[in-house]
């Protein structure tokens, strides 16, 4: 029967169950956490998709789909009408009868052979659980059967396919005796035949006609159906061997207009179109609900096969290309022709818009792939004993359909990771003080023209001494690497390709399973992935991806005579080294030529170098390319400055372009020769010649008709061999050491006033420590007990002589003028009066000098060391000591 | 039909009617079948089941008789079901519509 099916009906039978199954999984869901309380919209839609999808399969005769998908109606029959408790029991039931479902639609002509009758089984035993309540089941329902129920119960869906295949629709009657036994054939032959002139949308019988057994085999029932044809009204009556009379074709441009009114309603009046019965009030609200769930729906749909839309996109694309061409061949000649850059424009912005249009056609919503976690996380909550609670947000943020598809993949890895390895067991959360159940958010949100998928839990985190230990142990880092690494970089190894095995997966806890496949897939994409863990709090995957494969701004580089593009999303900023700067600005850290940017250090390639392309340099004079055979960019050949205006070392054509990439969190320089334009290119696959080269992504096709191809971020990093983490290191001990040196250096450098005090004897004091240097006559000084004064602008200053506090000799006697070295003292920082001068007896030189102070044997407070001065050993006095040691400073001062 | 066995079994257990027909439902059986299920339906139930399990043919009157029958159940106040169908027969069962009416289960 299948065989003369049209496949397209049969494919949007698959499509609309799958849909019907997708959409109904998160009210299952629902269900099994609403306990008593469900509501009835939602049982209804439960019930009504399984319905269609048994209705579809038993037109189209799969066997094994309709009865599986029969009983379960049957089962969520009991649910809805509240004979049957909805326990996780039975929701395991229904899901898994879900899954063999889908099993039976991913190959729909081999469905019969999906093995069912496991779930076939639990349900019947459900159903016989139930046994006589059936029968009252039967009662309630009775009252619809008492003939209110004159409409067709139909699903728009397939009054639209029957539309969109050019189908008439017919109403029509058949009477049971006349039409069917008088003519020598079964019920089963008649609508057989039916079926084979086109599609019986609906059927039904009107039970009130129905007499009891008295006189039922009296009369002649008549069976209307609903049905599609391509053929016209004559024809149709003749195939179907009825009267032309009971043959009604239906207005089918109101039936149009009455779809586009409200495509979810069912059209009631269709069904009786000479009689119309009046409709029960009962049966109003719920077709007014269908009604305003119709219009809530938005615009009108339309099922369209992907490759048609890839076909489109591929053909925009094309256009795309065509139009940059016209526009180049053109461009000049608009003076010419009146009016030519009018329609110039005009062409390039519809151009655009179409492109654009075309492509927001392959956007899905990320939420069709977010959407299959929950019963991911329920099922997998279930078996491993844990509570988890999953939150989405962003289900809405669309992305392209491929990459939609091809992450499926990846986020199924980190969740299954997440559910295992990372929550906890509802005990052992108790004991950490956290919710029993653990939660898990799916978050997509746009950033910086990419999408981001953060994948959060709230469980035990990554070790990073584990993850590093297995690594080491693995061999994926050695020892001496690994002292250099940060915490981020090690947790990030679990994305290393040989990190995890299957069978090591319980000693990380955590995540670690495939994770390298969740990096490959993700970089597959042009995306990338990152991951932020703390121990004990929880683990973030962040996923970023573009938002399209087909389309992306992007940078055009050259390099001699050849054109690259670098997608826009992986560029950061671009660096102008001036060729006089070049020795400056450029430096080499373990071997690497490296970029210093402000407070950052970035490797650089050189893309010709990466690429294999001769470097070539454009000679000044000549204007012509000639091959460059300077092995660094760093030339730090001294070059004589009266030639510096013919060097070409120093000429602004030998600038360096640099061009800054990001990859994750690293980033690094792209020495190329020239920059061209930011242009919007139309991304072509790589043929499976060039795919393994890990520096190309694709390539494209430029305005003036080359060929060029587009840079892959990563693939250049891989190709260059860059170690960010080696060159972090390098860098951080070159940082710490340069620190070192300087600190050590201000330590060694001082300004000092080197002065006499005993013939022989030198002294030297910090000059930022003293405050003023005075020569006073020996005969002004005044002793005041045994402490010498000096008038010093009007005050008495006491005088400190060293000979009392340090080992060393006194002054000679009868000098007539000595010096006075007043020391600076800081209260609440601030400079305060003068508290006291050490007396010298000559002031030799005031000195910057870089020495080492070794110890000295000289004994006495304040005596920070000595060195040698000008061949003399002199000591190197902290006055404020001095002064604290003669108690005339506090010691907090 | 010349068979010995009588043409519907009528089966009483508590409330519950359960009729088997013994042969096919078609013109030439379904006067008896309608006289026997007449007779049974004369003492009150609150359900009947009507038993498929031994039919292999349906015809136009054997749909008949079964709306009448449970036209019948309708007017006395009893649930009716259908059990034990051949797909076949299902298939005209479903293709009518029928399982809206009354719950029918496959054999």
């Amino acid at each position: 029967m299948t065989s003369i099916v049209d496949e397209s009906i049969v494919s949007d039978f698959v499509a609309e169950s799958r849909d019907h199954l997708n959409a109904i999984e998160p009210d299952l869901l629902t269900m099994e956490q609403g306990g008593a309380e469900l509501s009835k919209d939602l049982l209804n839609r439960v019930f009504r998709a399984i319905h269609s999808i048994k209705g579809g399969a038993g037109f189209l005769a799969f066997e094994s789909l309709k009865s599986l998908s029969h009983v379960m109606e049957s089962v969520l029959m009991l649910v809805r009408d509240g004979r049957l408790r909805v326990d996780p029991e039975l929701m395991d039931a229904v899901f898994a009868g879900m899954d063999r479902l889908r099993a039976m639609l991913d190959d729909i002509q081999a469905s019969d052979r999906v093995p069912c009758g496991q779930e076939l089984e639990r349900f019947k035993a459900i159903l016989e659980d139930q046994g006589l309540d059936q029968g009252a089941q039967v009662k309630g329902r009775s009252r619809d059967a008492a003939g209110r129920r004159r409409e067709f119960d139909l699903n728009m869906e397939s009054v639209k396919s029957a539309l969109a295949h050019g189908m008439n629709l017919f109403h029509a009657t058949a009477f049971l005796r006349r039409d069917i036994k008088d003519k020598g054939i079964t019920p089963l032959a008649f609508l057989n035949n039916a079926l084979t002139v086109g599609q019986c949308l609906d059927a039904y019988i009107d039970l009130l006609e129905v007499a009891d057994l008295v006189t039922c085999l009296q009369q002649d029932l008549p069976v209307t159906l609903l049905f599609g044809s391509v053929l016209e009204p004559d024809l149709a009556a003749m195939a179907l061997g009825l009267p032309a009379e009971q043959v009604v074709m239906l207005d089918m441009k109101a039936l149009r207009r009455q779809l586009k009114a409200a495509p979810e309603a069912v059209p009631v009046a269709i069904a009786e179109p000479a009689a119309a019965v009046e409709e029960p009030a009962g049966d109003a609200p719920e077709a007014g609900a269908k009604a305003a769930r119709g219009g809530d729906n938005g615009p009108e749909t339309l099922r369209v096969r992907v490759d048609l839309l890839t076909g489109l996109m591929n053909q925009a694309g094309e256009l795309v290309l065509s139009r940059n061409q016209l526009l180049r061949a053109l461009d000049g000649h608009s003076k010419d022709i009146p009016g030519l850059a009018a329609i110039l424009q005009n062409i390039s912005q519809v151009t655009s818009e179409l492109q654009e249009g075309i492509m927001q056609t392959r956007m899905q919503p990320i939420g069709t792939v977010f959407n299959r976690f929950p019963r991911i996380i329920r099922d997998m909550a279930r078996q491993l004993g844990k509570q988890i609670d999953i939150e989405i947000k962003g289900a809405e943020v669309e992305l392209d359909k491929s990459i939609v598809e091809l992450l499926t993949d990846p986020l199924t890895h980190i969740i299954r990771n997440c559910a295992d390895h990372a929550i906890e067991m509802p005990d052992e959360r108790r004991k950490l003080k956290k919710n029993p159940a653990g939660q898990l958010l799916l978050h997509a949100y746009h950033q910086g023209g990419q999408v981001i998928i953060a994948i959060t839990d709230d469980g035990r985190g990554i070790d990073p001494k584990k993850v590093l230990a297995k690594a080491i142990a693995k061999g994926i880092v050695h020892d001496a690497q690994a002292k250099e690494m940060t915490e981020r970089e090690i947790v990030n190894l679990v994305f290393a390709p040989g990190f995890s095995t299957a069978d090591s997966v319980s000693d990380i806890s955590g995540r670690g399973v495939g994770m390298d496949v969740v990096r490959s897939n993700t970089e597959k994409l042009g995306g990338h992935v990152e991951l932020e863990t703390q121990t004990g709090v929880g683990t973030t995957v962040l996923l970023r991806l573009p938002l399209t494969l087909a389309i992306i701004p992007s940078m055009i580089v050259g390099v001699g005579a050849d054109r690259f593009a670098i997608p826009q999303v992986n560029v950061v900023e671009f660096v102008w080294v001036r060729a006089a700067d070049v020795a400056r600005r450029i430096e080499r850290v373990h071997g690497a030529e490296v970029l210093r940017l402000r407070s950052r250090i970035l490797p650089l390639v050189r893309l010709a170098d990466v690429l294999g392309i001769p470097r070539t340099f454009r000679d000044p004079a000549s204007g012509e390319f000639a091959p460059d055979r300077r092995g660094e960019l760093v030339d730090r050949r001294a070059e004589p400055a009266a030639e510096r205006g013919q060097d070409r070392r120093q000429d602004w054509r030998s600038d360096y372009n640099i061009v800054v990439l990001k990859l994750g969190p690293n980033q690094f320089g792209v020495v190329v020769d020239e920059l061209f334009d930011i242009e919007e290119i139309v991304v072509k696959p790589l043929s499976e010649f060039v795919q393994t080269c890990k520096s190309f992504s694709g390539a494209t096709i430029m305005g003036d008709g080359r060929v060029i191809m587009i840079l892959d971020a990563g693939g250049l990093v891989v190709q260059a061999r860059l170690h960010f983490a080696d060159l972090m290191a390098e860098e951080k001990l070159r940082v710490e050491e340069e620190r070192r040196q300087a600190a050590l250096a201000a330590s060694r450098r001082r300004s000092v006033i080197v002065c006499a005090g005993a013939p022989g004897e030198h002294f030297a004091i910090p000059q930022d420590q003293v405050m003023r240097l005075e020569k006073i006559r020996t005969e002004d000084i005044q002793m005041v007990g045994d402490r010498p004064f000096v008038d010093y602008r009007g005050q008495g200053l006491p005088l400190i002589r060293l000979d009392r506090l340090l080992e060393v000799n006194p002054l000679p006697a009868g000098l007539k003028e000595v010096f006075v070295v007043i020391p600076k003292v800081l209260e609440r920082g601030v400079v305060c009066q003068a508290k006291a001068g050490i007396v010298i007896s000559d002031i030799i030189d005031a000195l910057d000098v870089e020495v080492e102070l070794e110890p000295v044997k000289v004994k006495g407070p304040g005596i920070l060391g000595s060195a040698i001065l000008q061949h003399n050993l002199t000591l190197f006095l902290d006055p404020q000591e001095l002064l604290r040691a003669e108690g005339l400073m506090g010691v907090n001062a | 039909m010349t068979t010995s066995k009588p043409p519907l079994a009528a089966i009483r257990k508590g409330e519950v009617l359960r009729l088997k027909p013994q042969v096919d439902l078609v013109a030439s059986t379904v006067e008896v079948q309608r006289g026997t299920m007449m007779k049974a339906m004369e003492t009150r139930q609150s359900a009947v089941v009507l038993d498929l399990g031994a039919v292999e043919q349906i015809d136009s009157l054997g749909i008949t008789l079964v709306l009448g029958l449970f036209k019948t159940c309708q007017k006395t106040g009893a649930s009716f079901a259908i059990e034990g169908v051949r797909p076949d027969i299902m298939r005209v069962f479903r293709l009518f519509n029928l399982p809206k009416f009354f719950s029918i289960l496959e054999a």
